[in-house]
């Protein structure tokens, strides 16, 4: 009754924002709100048992997208132009997607329903009830991301990498000027972001690595690393965080990451198992072989998390080192 | 009930009545700074004492209820690292909040609030 309660409150508060968002000219406020939306987003998924899902939307919807559309702010203007005509045709999209959409949920299946069909199906009994034995890994979700379903995490993998090689082709060598603006002038900031750096970078590496016990991962892991050196270049400047991770080597890894895991797949195709197939690592012709998809797992969310860290410390620097249009 | 869940109850109602009282200072302070104090201060005390709290309870929690000695340290080290990791980030982000207001030029009269409010439908 209680959790009703809760989770009645916060999709007011999420119809609330999204309606100050939609009325609001101070963008400012709108990447301010967006980025409470996102942390909301992510209490309700909480809620829901999907802390995974969770951990995701809050550090990357609530952190590192609310810094990245901020310092996009700090270049343009935190004011948005009023419109010039009446807009009724966007309204007229908005309307009806909007309808098609709360229309589609009438064939969802109610929250938590046990008749529902992805509880009745074969595929998410055996996920369930055969993983540990499979891959000796108690956290399911981080078997079905990076095993059961690597294939599709590859393919997200290479949308991450795609954006941010289309980021650097659109913003590559555009001028960059030679004194980016500061973004936080303050001693205090500069020592409570020294207090916290190291920690940020090492929970950075425990959601990593811990991902197969508890909710985390690459995606995770690789946005905190990432929020790390951005906090590190707003309290000193994007020059100082240039030396300390020059951009041609992050360049490089946001390659490298997709590269390792496709490359475990390729080294199963070679060792007689089918693309990302971990069994055949490190085995002797046993299947299940759970050493071998440990490996596996854990190199594939390496990868991950070295693509989503470049990535996103790629679209700091392209935003944060140029000079103000 | 027993006496730290009594103990961890009181500190964890004071904390939330502490936060109240900031959402409370929040909405009826007058102007831009004091808000921020009404934010950011009972901020730190409510969180603490609620984190405090939910310390005690912790070390309530029993053997029979599925909670050895190593769960009950790991929640709590847990527990004291959102604490420090609060006590560090909320004054500052205080802190930073009032200084780029200051930098701003905003005064400290209610009037000069409602000014920046209509400057910023205007413009």
């Amino acid at each position: 009754m209680i959790i009703h309660g809760i989770t009645i409150i916060l999709f007011l508060f999420l119809y609330v924002i999204a309606i100050v968002i939609g009325r609001s000219r101070n963008l400012f406020a709108a990447v301010m709100l967006s980025g409470i939306f996102s942390l909301i987003s992510a209490c309700l998924f909480v809620i829901m048992d999907a802390v995974d899902v969770a951990f995701t939307e809050a550090a990357v919807g609530a952190g590192v997208s609310t810094v990245l559309m901020m310092i996009v702010l700090n270049l343009t203007s935190d004011r948005e132009s009023p419109p010039v005509q009446p807009k009724v045709f966007p309204l007229l999209v908005a309307l009806l997607t909007g309808g098609v959409l709360i229309y589609a949920t009438k064939d969802m299946p109610a929250f938590g329903d046990p008749e529902a069909l992805i509880h009745q199906s074969q595929t998410t009994n055996h996920y369930l009830w055969h993983s540990f034995e499979e891959s000796h890994i108690p956290n399911v979700v981080t078997t079905v991301l990076a095993s059961y379903r690597g294939y599709d995490t590859l393919g997200e993998t290479t949308v991450v990498f795609t954006a941010a090689v289309a980021v650097m082709l659109l913003l590559g060598h555009v001028r960059e000027s030679e004194t980016p603006p500061k973004l936080i002038n303050d001693p205090i900031a500069l020592v409570g972001a020294k207090m916290l750096i190291p920690y940020i970078l090492l929970f950075a590496l425990y959601v990593q690595f811990h991902g197969d016990f508890g909710p985390g991962g690459g995606f995770q892991a690789g946005v905190m690393f990432a929020a790390a050196f951005v906090l590190h270049g707003m309290v000193l400047s994007p020059k100082h965080t240039l030396k300390a991770a020059p951009a041609l080597i992050i360049e490089k890894l946001v390659a490298l990451g997709v590269l390792l895991y496709a490359a475990v797949g390729i080294y199963c195709l070679f060792k007689g198992g089918n693309f990302l197939e971990y069994d055949v690592l490190l085995s002797h012709g046993e299947k299940p072989n759970p050493h071998g998809q440990h490996i596996g797992i854990l190199l594939v969310e390496a990868g991950v998390g070295l693509t989503v860290f470049a990535a996103m410390l790629t679209l700091f620097y392209k935003f944060a080192l140029r000079g103000k249009a | 009930m027993s006496i730290l869940e009594i103990i961890g109850s009181v500190f964890l109602l004071s904390g939330t009545l502490v936060c109240i009282i900031g959402g409370i200072g929040i909405v009826r302070f007058p102007n831009f700074f004091a808000r921020i104090h009404a934010a950011s201060v009972p901020d730190t005390l409510g969180a603490g004492l609620c984190l405090l709290g939910m310390v005690v309870l912790t070390c309530g929690l029993s053997p029979e209820q599925g909670y050895d000695a190593k769960l009950i340290a790991l929640i709590i080290v847990k527990l004291v690292s959102i604490g420090i990791f609060i006590f560090v980030t909320s004054p500052i982000s205080g802190h930073a909040l009032a200084k780029s207001a200051y930098r701003d030029g905003l005064g400290v009269e209610p009037e000069d609030d409602a000014k920046s409010q209509t400057q910023e439908g205007a413009s």
